[in-house]
């Protein structure tokens, strides 16, 4: 079985010569032109070795790097390289020394030290991940998931499928509020448990997309303006990570909607709800009731719309 | 052709058609000495190991495609540097190709523009006051690169 390796590079010419390089090495080698389409790749491909361009646009590479080993924790988590033309000093002090990367090469990088490098890392952790899911069948069709869900789907009883979404009962949604401010973050976790949500909270982006990653919510409250990786950028991963049909409801927080360019006010139609901080709890908590409602309206459509088709596909069972 | 190729010491298959003599020799033509020693002035503009190197792994083809689109990054750029206010209102920018053609540039062998480029990315982002320097050396790196470059490219027609 080849090593599989991830190439992320934004520069679709370097992207070209590394993985024709690579390729000649006898690699398998899938390529990545930004963070998201990193983090999504990793996620489902079990790569050995993810070979990052440390400087890419959006989602940097370190940011990537921290989610691609957090998400990929449970499955295999594949060595990261970083690839660099600025100075490993200056690499060291971005990092702070509690770097997520396993080694750095300095672009433009040297087949024989960057393979050497690739070796070295892969041999000392080989990720077990592509060739456990290969022997566990994991690695199954869409189709053969799609079976798999429709016969779940019909064992379970009428009574079983219609208890899990209840749409008045606020104990059966989870809530995560992601806000960089401590002092917000536990007043709105304390006002929306009073009314009964299953809430959550994350200080940034990352931390949000990592429990989202380990955790089904039906609604993320999103504080627009967050370092590292703001409002909008991380909306965009969750929509990226969970799918468009699975994704939770989306509420942005600002402190200051008036003051939003119009690129910002047109980018924010990733969010269901904008609501300005200033507005008080009871906009915020309106909003959320009709998130969560709606939220739980789509999913017991889904339920039944998968039903009806699982019932077709399999009706003897 | 025949002698850029002993060169090169590429296998002939994998190597683009020469436009002309003058560039069969460009590699060997030593670089002009700057009036004072610029950092990364004693890297050669074209390191012929690393451009054959890379030269191997690709179809000749691919190569002179990247090698025209290495030329228009550096000529976009330079064009960039030579604008009126290069430096105050557009520097971001020209920190951003300078970012892309040093990772590029070096990977094709051109080591004194992939050094200078990153010198110049890194200044922009630092706010050095040295990048007016910086500019020219630049400026300089990228028309001998360019020149070098403009010789593995054969002729339109």
């Amino acid at each position: 079985m080849p090593t599989r390796i991830l190439v992320v590079e934004d520069d679709v010419m370097q992207s070209d010569v590394l993985a024709a390089m690579l390729e000649e090495q006898g690699f398998y080698v899938e390529t990545a032109e930004s963070g998201m389409d990193a983090i999504k790749k990793a996620r489902v491909g079990w790569f050995d070795v993810v070979l990052m361009d440390y400087h890419i646009p959006g989602v940097d590479g370190l940011a990537t790097a921290r989610l691609i080993s957090d998400l990929t924790k449970a499955t295999g988590r594949p060595r990261l390289i970083a690839l660099s033309t600025a100075t490993e000093a200056l690499l060291a002090r971005e990092v702070g020394g509690k770097t997520v990367f396993d080694a750095v090469e300095k672009k433009p990088w040297a087949p024989q030290s960057l393979l050497a490098t690739i070796k070295r890392c892969h041999e000392a952790a080989p990720n077990p991940g592509y060739r456990w899911a290969a022997d566990n069948e994991v690695l199954v069709s869409r189709s053969g998931r799609r079976r798999r869900m429709a016969e779940q789907l019909v064992t379970m009883s009428d009574t079983e499928s219609s208890a899990i979404h209840d749409e008045t009962d606020p104990e059966t949604a989870h809530i995560l509020v992601v806000d960089d401010d401590d002092l917000l973050q536990s007043f709105f976790k304390l006002a929306l448990e009073a009314e009964g949500y299953g809430v959550d909270t994350a200080t940034n982006g990352l931390d949000a997309l990592r429990k989202i990653g380990l955790s089904r919510y039906d609604l993320v409250i999103l504080d627009y303006q967050m370092p590292e990786i703001d409002g909008f950028a991380t909306a965009g991963l969750i929509f990226e990570l969970v799918g468009k049909r699975d994704r939770p409801q989306l509420i942005a927080l600002t402190s200051a909607p008036e003051r939003l360019s119009d690129q910002e006010k047109g980018s924010l139609s990733v969010f269901d709800a904008i609501i300005s901080k200033s507005h008080g709890m009871e906009s915020v908590l309106a909003a959320v009731r009709q998130s969560i409602a709606y939220k739980k309206r789509q999913s017991n459509l889904e339920v039944v719309n998968v039903k009806q088709l699982a019932s077709q596909l399999y009706p003897s069972a | 052709m025949l002698i850029a190729m002993n060169a090169l010491d590429i296998p002939m298959a994998s190597l683009p058609a020469m436009r002309n003599d003058t560039a069969a020799s460009a590699p060997q033509v030593p670089c002009p000495a700057p009036a004072a020693p610029a950092p990364g002035s004693d890297l050669p503009v074209l390191a012929l190991a690393t451009l054959k190197r890379t030269a191997a792994f690709l179809k000749p083809a691919v190569l002179v495609s990247h090698l025209k689109t290495l030329t228009e990054r550096g000529e976009t750029l330079l064009r960039g540097l030579r604008g009126a206010e290069a430096l105050t209102g557009n520097s971001g920018t020209l920190a951003s190709s300078a970012h892309v053609l040093a990772g590029s540039a070096g990977m094709f062998g051109f080591e004194r523009l992939a050094f200078v480029a990153c010198r110049f990315e890194t200044a922009v982002q630092s706010g050095a006051i040295e990048l007016p320097d910086l500019a020219k050396d630049l400026s300089a790196a990228l028309e001998v690169s360019i020149h070098e470059m403009r010789c593995f490219i054969p002729a339109a027609g």
